[in-house]
């Protein structure tokens, strides 16, 4: 694989291509699509005048987003960004009960995501990415031959949260 | 006989196990009844998690995005280089005063022949240091950007909000199956934000925007700040906004009335 030139016309193809993945990724992780899209903005400009294959760049972004988002979870009031940054959710008009459910059940999924551990949320999330265990374990700092067992840990976790949210109502 | 731990089985859930090692355990699930149920629970827990997440899909405006990286990537280079132009600049200014007034004040002196031979042929050097840097080109948001989505259940939200007075809204229903919005001119630096079948616009200029609406869908409205200005109604727009001129089936409104 031949080296990235971040620069010029590879560098606009590299954002295209690795852009809405990283922003879903920090959307989810944060919960605020402002946060998300400025945390992604940054990790791009960073990357700017280093030369590395493609691959290795999408790991090294990833890398550089979550630790920017780290950053700013320790000295920003987090969960005061995540409830307010509800508005993307359906809007609470009176609508069909369908239409109230996927709200209710989309808060779920939300405040599940917000109660278990960061780690296994970042792995959760970068699996959604396709990420390999490999990138996983490098990213997230663990052992790459425990994070299969700690997926399938996370993956009870959430859906464990999510369904006693969604029974409490 | 030993049974498989679930990071083996999470390891072939997400296809990561090496070709010998996937054989060795295909062999022993095809024998064990308790490892395929587990294997069985895995694969459903990973498909609701996965499914779950995916409500939590909320998809960037990539043009957008875009514009807004090459500005941040263009707009840190003014830095010493400017500074030292700055203090040329002040230099030059300074020496063209100073020269001004000896030529006004001494007609005849030898500060004008001294200027003649040395300072004069600066000034061609200085004028060039004085004009003004060109403009870095950075690619603005002009041309236009937009989003779309499928009518979530049928419906379809388009919502402006804090637009501009000026803003024209251009309305059409569309036999695609999906919603489009895109912003133009001076409204081309809008904000976009979607949600299952909502797409709100923010902050959007004077220009112009562009709603199309699905023939397909059984609801579909445009808001501005929360006032329905038009509705899809059948295989027609309604159009409720105040002051709209345009066509029928193609109404256009001033946000603004």
């Amino acid at each position: 694989m031949t080296a990235l030139r971040t620069e010029g016309a590879d560098y606009d193809d590299l954002f295209r291509n690795l852009y809405p993945s990283l922003y879903r990724y920090l959307q989810r992780m944060t919960g605020d699509a402002d946060a998300a899209e400025d945390i992604a903005q940054e990790a791009f400009v960073r990357l700017l005048g280093r030369s590395m294959p493609e691959e290795e760049a999408r790991v090294w972004l990833f890398t550089v987003a979550t630790n920017l988002f780290r950053d700013r979870a320790r000295t920003a009031k987090r969960r005061e960004r995540i409830l307010t940054a509800m508005p993307w959710l359906p809007n609470a008009l009176p609508g069909p009960e369908e239409e109230l459910e996927r709200t209710r059940r989309v808060a779920g999924v939300r405040k599940a995501l917000d109660q278990i551990p960061e780690r296994d949320r970042q792995m959760l999330l970068m699996r959604e990415e396709g990420f390999r265990y490999e990138e996983i374990a490098r990213v997230t700092d663990v052992a790459p031959g425990s994070v299969g067992t700690l997926l399938a840990r996370a993956t009870r976790r959430l859906l464990a949260v999510y369904d006693k949210h969604l029974e409490d109502g | 006989m030993k049974h498989l731990d679930e990071g083996v089985l999470q390891q072939v859930v997400d296809g990561e196990l090496a070709a010998g090692a996937r054989a060795e355990v295909d062999g022993h699930l095809a024998s064990c009844s308790r490892c395929q149920a587990e294997f069985a629970e895995l694969r459903g827990q990973n498909a609701r998690a996965s499914a779950l997440l995916g409500m939590l899909e909320d998809a960037p405006v990539l043009a957008t995005a875009h514009a807004e990286f090459t500005r941040r990537r263009f707009s840190g280079r003014r830095g010493p280089r400017v500074e030292v132009r700055q203090v040329l600049l002040k230099a030059a200014v300074l020496v063209l005063t100073v020269t001004g007034v000896a030529v006004a004040a001494a007609p005849g002196s030898p500060v004008r022949e001294w200027i003649s031979e040395t300072v004069l042929p600066q000034r061609a050097v200085v004028a060039t240091e004085m004009e003004p840097e060109p403009p870095l080109e950075v690619e603005e948001a002009r041309a236009p950007t937009g989003v779309f989505i499928l009518p979530e259940a049928g419906r379809v939200r388009v919502v402006l909000s804090a637009p501009n007075a000026d803003l024209e809204v251009h309305t059409r229903l569309t036999t695609d199956s999906r919603a489009e919005v895109y912003a133009s001119g001076e409204a081309a630096g809008a904000r976009f934000r979607t949600s299952p079948g909502r797409i709100e616009v923010m902050g959007a200029g004077p220009g112009e925007l562009h709603v199309a609406l699905p023939l397909g869908a059984t609801h579909a409205y445009v808001e501005v700040n929360g006032t329905v200005y038009v509705a899809k109604d059948g295989d027609r727009l309604r159009v409720l906004a105040p002051h709209a001129t345009g066509t029928p089936a193609a109404p256009v409104f001033r946000v603004g009335g």
